[in-house]
């Protein structure tokens, strides 16, 4: 492709990198927290309007 | 870009008083698949073997975007002390994860030169990282 160069990326010490992903992995922890709640809304819904035929999902998915 | 978005979410409304539900979700969601794609970036530079491939498109300037946005809002809400509990674990773990981004030291290899700059230097002169036979493709943003 024009205007593209090659490059193959390497870090310097590998182990700085477990660091970030560790870091990352903990942020993710923590994200996870905040949206989990929001997970119980679906099933709410469904138990207020008897959606037993899962109308809900197919909106979802 | 990133000044649209900092100027939305560095509004006084935001900074000052914890975010609205809805809106907190939306950054929650996007920050961790930021993140995500981060992890699968720091893998592959990790990983050695002359072999390894990465089978996303890697848009790298959006992870530092997003970093460096939560980073100025965590502490603009410390500022304000409107931080809670989870957004001030977050504003830790973002600030740290800045500090290893700053410090990782990459070496990049091309046919005609070698290079080492932090990852966070690497992050911020790439618009887009994507897989091409086992190495890096990187288009330069200048």
């Amino acid at each position: 492709m024009h205007g593209v160069e090659k490059v193959t990326l390497n870090f310097e010490n590998q182990y700085v990198g477990n660091e970030i992903v560790e870091v990352c992995r903990q942020i993710n922890e923590v994200l996870d927290e905040i949206l989990k709640p929001m997970k119980l809304f679906p099933a709410l819904y469904r138990w207020l309007t008897n959606d037993v035929l899962g109308s809900l999902d197919q909106v979802l998915h | 870009m990133l000044e649209g978005i900092l100027n939305f979410l560095t509004q006084s409304k935001y900074v000052h008083s914890p975010y609205s539900k809805g809106l907190h979700r939306e950054i929650a969601q996007h920050s961790r698949t930021q993140i995500n794609i981060l992890i699968g970036l720091v893998e592959y530079i990790n990983d050695t073997d002359p072999r390894k491939t990465l089978y996303n498109t890697v848009y790298a300037a959006s992870i530092r975007a997003s970093i460096a946005c939560l980073c100025y809002i965590f502490n603009k809400q410390e500022e304000h002390k409107t931080l809670n509990a989870k957004q001030a674990k977050l504003a830790a773990h973002y600030n740290l994860l800045q500090q290893l981004l700053k410090q990782a030291k990459v070496i990049r290899n091309t046919p005609s030169a070698k290079s080492v700059s932090s990852l966070w230097e690497t992050l911020k002169s790439t618009i887009a990282l994507r897989n091409t036979y086992g190495n890096f493709e990187m288009n330069q943003v200048g």
